[in-house]
């Protein structure tokens, strides 16, 4: 049983804690604030701003974001979130490092390869970690800049020590291999932006890790996006070639100071693609442009050009050609870093005797992908094809049975366009169709359609 | 009951309806439309009210929250004081900076002298404004998307001086083709105003052209290691400008140079194919002499050519101040802490432009398409007519909404304005028949 006494200390102790805490400030709001935490805007475009939201509305957000003791209210429109996160903790710089690798736990393997070279799966810290992209096909559809941005994330998680990419692409006509299908030509001015983001965002956003372009075989535009890597190898069939049509895109203009601009435009564009790999300026030119030669010569290991053609090594003197290159003569010339046949001559050449080739899925995922796009564009031929069929079957009594099957088709035709930027894109370039177009065509059916069935009920 | 309890009880009493938040502290107010805010008793606020079906802002600090209304102290004619706000009048918070004072004499009114002052006095504002896209005219089959036009940089260079003054830094971010030769010239007229209060900064990723001449209106320039930039010859639909007009542009280009403190003859060459160029650097002090022939050591542009700069050229000439692959290395460059943007005024009025143009290639072609049928399954002609003015009156709202879009999709704004005309008259002749 309480004392009165017992009672008072109790009630007083109470009284007590209770000032202490509001002269602390520790009220429940200002609990709520003392913890790391911060809300997270991610954006569509995959920015993420951190800060704390202080106003938000059906249509808006504004969040306060602190750099270096700035302070910076940023508003963004609904239609720019993707998703917010709120009181998120905030990671320690040891969580965010924890949580950006995490090494992989394999049991110890190794596999003996002929050239001495091993590939092994294991934990060693001294062991190269290569992780593959190949990149294979036509540029602009086969080798589409979404699939590989997709792999930002796995290239955190895994943080390799090195990243090879694999580039198989022919592309344009060659005077001995003409391409069999036009169609299959590269894209160029449609996807430059994108070709640029590519680049940027493996060269940029992964700096800290080493990169390799391995080159199968480049002819066209391809090589441009070769030749953005410092570090280049062929292997001993691969061409590096392609360019000429840089500079057939300035035909037609009559004008020599218009036709000069158009051509410099263009070329100089390309140039600064083949500059960001450290190629020369005049390589970059002579490579494009067949009114100019190419000479090259040595001083140790740095290689002086000229378009005039003279040098220790002519290696273009004609005026109807551009500069083109086998594995063996950029080698020698030291446009390449070397030759390689093998992924493991490559790891040898790069000075790695053994190496760790990270079990990804990226072939498998971009095999995958061309092999799903191309089936898929396929078939929306096929529906096309259908399509017209139903449409002339379309009369008498089986009208609108055929007009709702062709409506059909041309509805999967737009479905397969919204899944696959390449097949929207081939439609275009093959057929110069476009897929409003095809989206007003099934409008057009809807409507017929309903006149039929008007008509009939009439009856 | 003793005393002691009593005014214990009573000390409880007072505690419990003491405000919940003490100076300094986080708060947290659910508004009228169910949107949250948070902040501190710290924050300079400006409170929009409705008070009475009339709107009212209100600048203070708020000092005490309670469950519905909360207590600011705010300018309340020449006097600062205590007034009570109901949560459910409150429309909106924003939080001031703190250098922004602004004592108002009536709610709405401001300080007619007030002196608009940056973010923090130590480092400028930073504002990043993105030039994507042709100039002045929307090309649906750049896959850029956009467009850039005289309107928005006149709304950002009208954003800061309405609300952070003179001395702010400007970042333009470059990637653009070039365009129309009259965009640019308005553009060149805004910019000459700009550079006068800011710093200018030109990002190129790709200015050729039009691109090119905007560019050097800038006080520093970098690249971005894949960029471009020159090719600055005016035509005409592929045709060469009458000589007058060539001589105007590359007195214009070389001045625009010079006043950026490059050598006019950069911008010959990038406009003329037979202008030369080369240049000297001295290799102790970096110092760049230009010669409009063949005569120095580095040679950009022979008579044949016209002139386009890449990264590294750009640099080492002089005509670029670096190379910026990030939004970090450009801070580096710039010689600040970190990148921060003050606001993203900038990013906001491109992104909606970009928003509408994207959205006009997909509506304006599907709407002309439905002219042609929508409508007519009902075989009601009055309902066909009612549709198609409908239509038409959504094809003049794109006028309205994006008239970049409108110009190069859309007949012009009279002709539909004609066609709605003869519909409701047509209309209007049924309806009587009937």
């Amino acid at each position: 049983m309480k004392t009165p006494q017992m009672r008072n200390k109790i009630v007083w102790t109470f009284v007590l804690v209770l000032l202490a805490a509001l002269i602390t400030g520790l009220t429940p709001a200002t609990i709520a604030s003392q913890t790391d935490t911060e809300d997270i805007v991610v954006l569509v475009d995959g920015r993420e701003i951190r800060g704390t939201i202080l106003n938000e509305t059906a249509s808006f957000v504004v969040i306060e974001v602190r750099t270096g003791g700035i302070r910076s209210e940023l508003r963004f429109s609904k239609n720019e979130i993707d998703r917010i996160d709120r009181d998120v903790p905030v990671a320690r710089p040891a969580d965010r490092r924890d949580q950006q690798r995490q090494p992989e736990r394999r049991t110890e393997r190794e596999v003996e390869r002929p050239a001495g070279v091993r590939s092994v799966v294991d934990e060693d810290a001294d062991v190269a970690r290569v992780y593959h992209i190949p990149m294979k096909g036509q540029m602009g559809t086969d080798i589409h800049h979404e699939v590989y941005m997709k792999l930002r994330e796995d290239i955190l998680r895994l943080q390799p020590d090195l990243i090879v990419f694999e580039m198989h692409c022919s592309d344009r006509d060659d005077l001995l291999i003409p391409l069999n299908d036009p169609r299959e030509r590269g894209l160029f001015t449609q996807k430059l932006s994108e070709y640029r983001d590519l680049i940027h965002f493996f060269k940029t956003d992964f700096r800290h890790i080493d990169q390799v372009m391995w080159v199968h075989d480049s002819y066209g535009v391809s090589s441009l996006i070769a030749l953005a890597w410092e570090d280049m190898y062929m292997t001993p069939n691969a061409r590096l070639a392609g360019l000429a049509f840089l500079s057939q895109m300035a035909e037609g203009f009559g004008d020599q100071d218009v036709k000069a601009k158009m051509l410099a435009a263009w070329t100089g564009v390309a140039r600064g693609l083949i500059e960001h790999g450290g190629y020369a300026v005049e390589l970059a030119e002579a490579m494009m442009r067949p009114e100019l030669k190419l000479g090259a010569t040595f001083r140790g290991r740095e290689v002086i050009w000229s378009l005039a053609g003279d040098g220790e090594w002519v290696v273009n003197d004609r005026t109807d050609q551009v500069a083109a290159f086998t594995a063996k003569t950029a080698e020698d010339l030291l446009i390449s870093s070397g030759t390689a046949e093998t992924l493991d001559d490559l790891m040898f050449l790069l000075g790695h005797r053994e190496f760790r080739l990270l079990d990804t899925q990226v072939p498998q995922i971009v095999e995958r992908y061309k092999d799903d796009w191309r089936r898929r564009f396929e078939e929306s031929v096929e529906l096309f094809q259908d399509y017209q069929k139903y449409l002339s079957w379309a009369q008498g009594n089986e009208a609108i049975a055929n007009l709702g099957r062709a409506r059909s088709a041309i509805d999967r035709i737009i479905r397969l366009m919204s899944q696959y930027d390449a097949i929207e894109t081939r439609w275009l370039t093959d057929y110069g169709i476009h897929k409003i177009q095809l989206e007003i065509l099934r409008e057009q059916l809807g409507e017929q359609i309903a006149t039929l069935r008007r008509q009939q009920r009439g009856r | 009951m003793t005393s002691n309890i009593r005014n214990l009880m009573c000390l409880l009493l007072i505690l419990a309806i003491a405000p919940i938040a003490a100076a300094g502290d986080a708060i947290e107010l659910r508004l009228s439309d169910g949107t949250r805010w948070r902040g501190t008793t710290d924050d300079r606020v400006e409170l929009t009210v409705r008070d009475r079906h009339v709107e009212q802002k209100w600048v203070g600090q708020i000092v005490e929250v309670h469950d519905r209304y909360i207590i600011a102290e705010v300018m309340f004619g020449t006097q600062l004081s205590k007034r009570p706000f109901m949560l459910a009048d409150i429309i909106s918070i924003r939080v001031l900076p703190k250098e922004e004072v602004r004592d108002t004499d009536r709610p709405t009114e401001r300080r007619p002298d007030r002196t608009p002052v940056a973010a923090d006095r130590d480092r400028p504002g930073i504002f990043f404004f993105p030039m994507y896209g042709a100039i002045g005219y929307f090309d649906r089959g750049d896959s850029r998307q956009s467009l850039i036009r005289a309107e928005e940089l006149r709304q950002m260079k009208e954003y800061l001086d309405k609300n952070h003054g003179p001395g702010q830094i400007v970042v333009l971010h470059m990637d653009t083709p070039g365009g129309a030769v009259v965009e640019t010239e308005e553009i060149s007229k805004i910019l000459f105003e700009m550079r006068r209060d800011h710093r200018l900064i030109a990002w190129v990723r790709e200015a050729i052209s039009g691109g090119c001449y905007i560019i050097i209106h800038c006080h520093e320039i970098y690249f971005t290691s894949e960029g471009s930039a020159g090719a600055m010859t005016p035509h005409a639909g592929g045709n060469p400008v009458p000589p007058a007009e060539l001589r105007r542009y590359l007195a214009e280009g070389g001045r625009l140079m010079e006043a950026g403190g490059r050598s006019p003859y950069i911008a010959h060459a990038m406009i003329q194919a037979s202008s030369m160029l080369s240049y000297d650097k001295d290799p102790e002090t970096g110092e760049v002499t230009f010669y409009n022939d063949l005569s120095g050591e580095y040679i950009l542009s022979n008579d044949k050519d016209n002139l386009v700069l890449t990264a590294s050229q750009a640099v080492h000439c002089g005509f670029a101040q670096g190379i910026a692959n990030s939004l970090d290395d450009l801070a580096k460059l710039l010689d600040l802490d970190e990148w921060y943007e003050t606001s993203n005024y900038g990013r906001r009025i491109h992104g909606e432009l970009s928003r509408n143009l994207r959205r006009a290639a997909d509506e304006i072609p599907l709407l002309l398409g439905r002219l042609e049928y929508r409508g007519t399954h009902t075989g009601d002609r009055e309902r066909v007519l009612r549709t198609r003015i409908s239509i038409w009156q959504q094809l003049l709202a794109w006028w309205r909404r994006c008239p970049p879009a409108a110009e190069v999709m859309l007949p012009p704004e009279q002709y539909i304005e004609r066609q709605i005309e003869e519909l409701q008259r047509e209309l209007r002749l049924l309806r009587q028949q009937r």
